[in-house]
């Protein structure tokens, strides 16, 4: 189990961590033991299995060790570079198939060996019954991947990193060999030496786990292993002004949170501007409270508090623990205090259940796996609760990746939003970026005027420029017939799948190509 | 930027400067009053001029696949535009996508040839220059489309082959294991 979720995580800085990633290396590991216990049904029926069993331990532990560099090695030998996030559809599936598969493949099969080994060994040394030495062996073996399991994610990962985590598996394997060696008595023999020895090269060889190549110009000022993700903080300095930029298991050209020294307004292109939207239309007096869901490292924060027309409350709801401390190091996330609340490793569907008095403004940007808007964060449910935590005339600022108006999930979460809200939704086209922002309210008139978004009534430091145009934003209606994401059916990974494969489809038949 | 785009923009603004409407769009720009942009692009006097115009907005509105079809859409009826040409080929180039790309950079290598005549000797070479580097870039671009295709087609074939390869060793081993018997367990 060590080895199966760090697998997971060695692929995640080259490949994401979506669906298809674990589907893949979970069909490479099954296939693997199916494999494995075959041979191990082969072995065991030679004349000695302890000694079979010890050199496969040892093997296996050898081989551990060295896969974070196979892993990288080959990761980076199969991708080009600079790929963009659009263009990585085929490669996701295939390449981290591939490299789970040419990685994974051989130590897993080991390891399924591992079993029937066991089993027939006890059986022969103590005279049990096949169905009683079966038994122990899967109820210890079933012990071990549960506190695998636990033990990897919650205390490996975040403690000891990705590297040391996958030396531990291949020290535990070596010292397990060892062990079924002396039992076994085996005749001296120099190979747990030569094992021992190439899995210290494994751990030697090189000083870090590796991750993509970054552009000409970025350089990189962190790197974490949380319990959820691989984190990296990269800085740009191709830029008119330097960008600081949080990667969360990003091979591709996707980030997750952004920071410049001043605060307000990025740069154009970046949709965390959008969010100031609601300031060029509301006259709303007072404490302007936001809740931000999907904090990030505070980036909304950093753009909304640029806003000087609003007198800006905050509570920030960020899922992974990491990503808030590095957001403290690197990105000027302030501590929590009287104008900020900070909910750090709480759900923002959960964090809904907490929230006690009405907010002018919830801002929506929750993403895993790069590309993924976990299902529960898109559902009619979840905006139907969203709708109840915002005042009257409360407005909702989601960020939705996608490509165009008709992209199969820009559409599916607007139509599913605007029957949660009950009312009319606006999608705004981002300028220059490959986002949009749905707009929606709780009671209040949309700022629409019949054909694209209605002119600015109240100065802000955003201007809306290009989002004026015609074909820059459009009106999506609560449509009863049309299917709607919910709970129960929330097929949200698929669509984000189709809106990548699709895309480039669809806009050249837009063009008439 | 390239020199040779930024020689393009030189070409593009002196190409520009004489027409007095196209000028007002541009002021509306810079401005940044995008609506007003597009309601000059709209009144402009013929069509070839609002095609010119409404992607010249699109463009700078950050809309790249706006921009490319209002230029095809003015270029189906002059061909040879080298401001259409222009945008198109910038337009394709921001969009990644080479094959429309090169198809527009050629056009607008062959346009510049065909109305050198009529070009100051200046203008016509900022101009090649301009072609040049689009070309180029579209060149680049389409290369790395292809190594992406390779790396796809590569990691599918490993994939596959290593898969096949398992399945056949697990029948093997399935019949080595229960295809005959084995010593007893107990």
């Amino acid at each position: 189990m060590i080895v199966e979720l760090a697998a997971v995580r060695m692929l995640a800085p080259w490949f994401g961590t979506s669906q298809v990633v674990w589907s893949n290396v979970i069909a490479v590991i099954l296939l693997a033991l199916a494999l494995g216990y075959l041979v191990g049904a082969i072995l065991a029926a030679r004349a000695e299995p302890l000694r079979i069993l010890s050199a496969v331990l040892l093997a296996t532990g050898a081989l551990v060790a060295w896969l974070p560099l196979f892993g990288a090695a080959l990761a980076r030998a199969i991708l080009p570079e600079q790929i963009a996030l659009h263009e990585a559809a085929g490669l996701v599936g295939w390449g981290s198939l591939c490299v789970a598969l040419l990685v994974f493949l051989p130590p897993a099969v080991l390891l399924g060996t591992v079993c029937p080994l066991t089993v027939e060994s006890l059986a022969r040394a103590r005279q049990y019954s096949a169905g009683r030495a079966g038994g122990g062996v899967l109820f210890l073996s079933t012990l071990g991947s549960l506190a695998g399991v636990f033990g990897t994610s919650h205390l490996l990962l975040p403690l000891l990193g990705l590297q040391r985590t996958f030396w531990l598996a291949g020290g535990l394997l070596l010292l397990a060999g060892a062990l079924v060696r002396a039992v076994a008595r085996a005749p001296r023999s120099s190979l747990p030496q030569a094992l021992l020895c190439l899995a210290l090269g494994g751990a030697a060889g090189f000083p870090g786990t590796p991750t993509p190549a970054l552009p000409e110009g970025q350089v990189e000022l962190a790197r974490r292993d949380s319990s959820y993700q691989m984190l990296r903080v990269v800085e740009d300095h191709t830029q008119s002004v330097p960008l600081r930029f949080l990667q969360v298991n990003e091979g591709f050209d996707s980030f997750q949170s952004v920071w410049q020294a001043e605060l307000g307004l990025l740069p154009d292109g970046f949709y965390y501007n959008d969010f100031l939207l609601p300031a060029s239309w509301s006259t709303a007096a007072g404490p302007w409270r936001v809740l931000v869901l999907g904090l990030g490292a505070g980036t909304a924060l950093r753009v909304l508090g640029g806003e000087p027309r609003l007198a800006v409350e905050f509570t920030g709801i960020e899922l992974d623990p990491g990503v808030v401390a590095l957001g403290h190091e690197f990105f000027d996330l302030p501590e929590a205090g009287e104008k900020l609340q900070l909910g750090a490793g709480v759900d923002a569907r959960v964090a809904l259940r907490a929230v006690r008095e009405p907010v002018e403004q919830i801002v929506l940007d929750c993403y895993a796996n790069q590309v993924e808007i976990p299902a529960h964060l898109c559902t009619l449910e979840f905006f139907r609760e969203l709708r109840a935590c915002l005042g009257e005339g409360g407005w909702l600022t989601a960020n939705l990746g996608g490509f165009d108006f008709d992209d199969p999930v820009v559409a599916a979460v607007a139509s599913t939003c605007a029957r949660g809200f009950e009312s009319d939704v606006l999608l705004v086209r981002v300028p220059q970026s490959r986002n949009y922002l749905l707009l929606a309210r709780r009671g209040g008139e949309l700022p629409w005027s019949g054909t694209a978004l209605a002119a600015a009534t109240q100065s802000s430091v955003l201007a809306l420029g290009p989002r004026l145009l015609p074909g820059f934003a459009r009106r999506v209606e609560p449509d009863p017939a049309a299917a709607v994401l919910t709970d129960d059916r929330c097929p949200i990974e698929r669509l984000q799948q189709r809106s990548i494969q699709e895309a480039r489809s669809r806009r050249l038949a837009a063009l008439g190509s | 930027m390239s020199f040779g785009l930024v020689n393009g923009f030189l070409v593009l603004g002196l190409w520009l400067a004489p027409q007095a409407d196209m000028g007002a769009v541009r002021a509306a720009l810079e401005a940044s009053r995008y609506p007003e942009a597009w309601a000059l692009a709209e009144d402009q006097p013929d069509e070839l001029r609002r095609s010119r115009a409404r992607s010249e907005v699109l463009y700078r509105a950050g809309d790249p696949s706006g921009a490319l079809a209002q230029a095809r859409q003015g270029l189906a009826s002059a061909p040879d535009d080298l401001e259409l040409l222009f945008r198109a080929t910038s337009a394709a180039l921001w969009m990644q996508e080479p094959s429309l790309a090169n198809l527009y950079s050629a056009r607008l290598a062959s346009a510049v040839q065909g109305t050198r005549t009529s070009l100051a000797p200046e203008e016509s070479s900022a101009w090649e220059a301009t072609a040049r580097d689009f070309a180029e870039r579209a060149q680049a671009q389409a290369r790395h489309a292809e190594a992406r295709i390779r790396a796809v087609a590569l990691t599918r074939a490993l994939s596959v082959g290593t898969f096949v390869l398992v399945l056949g060793l697990i029948a093997w081993a399935a019949r080595r294991a229960y295809g005959r018997s084995s010593n007893p367990v107990s």
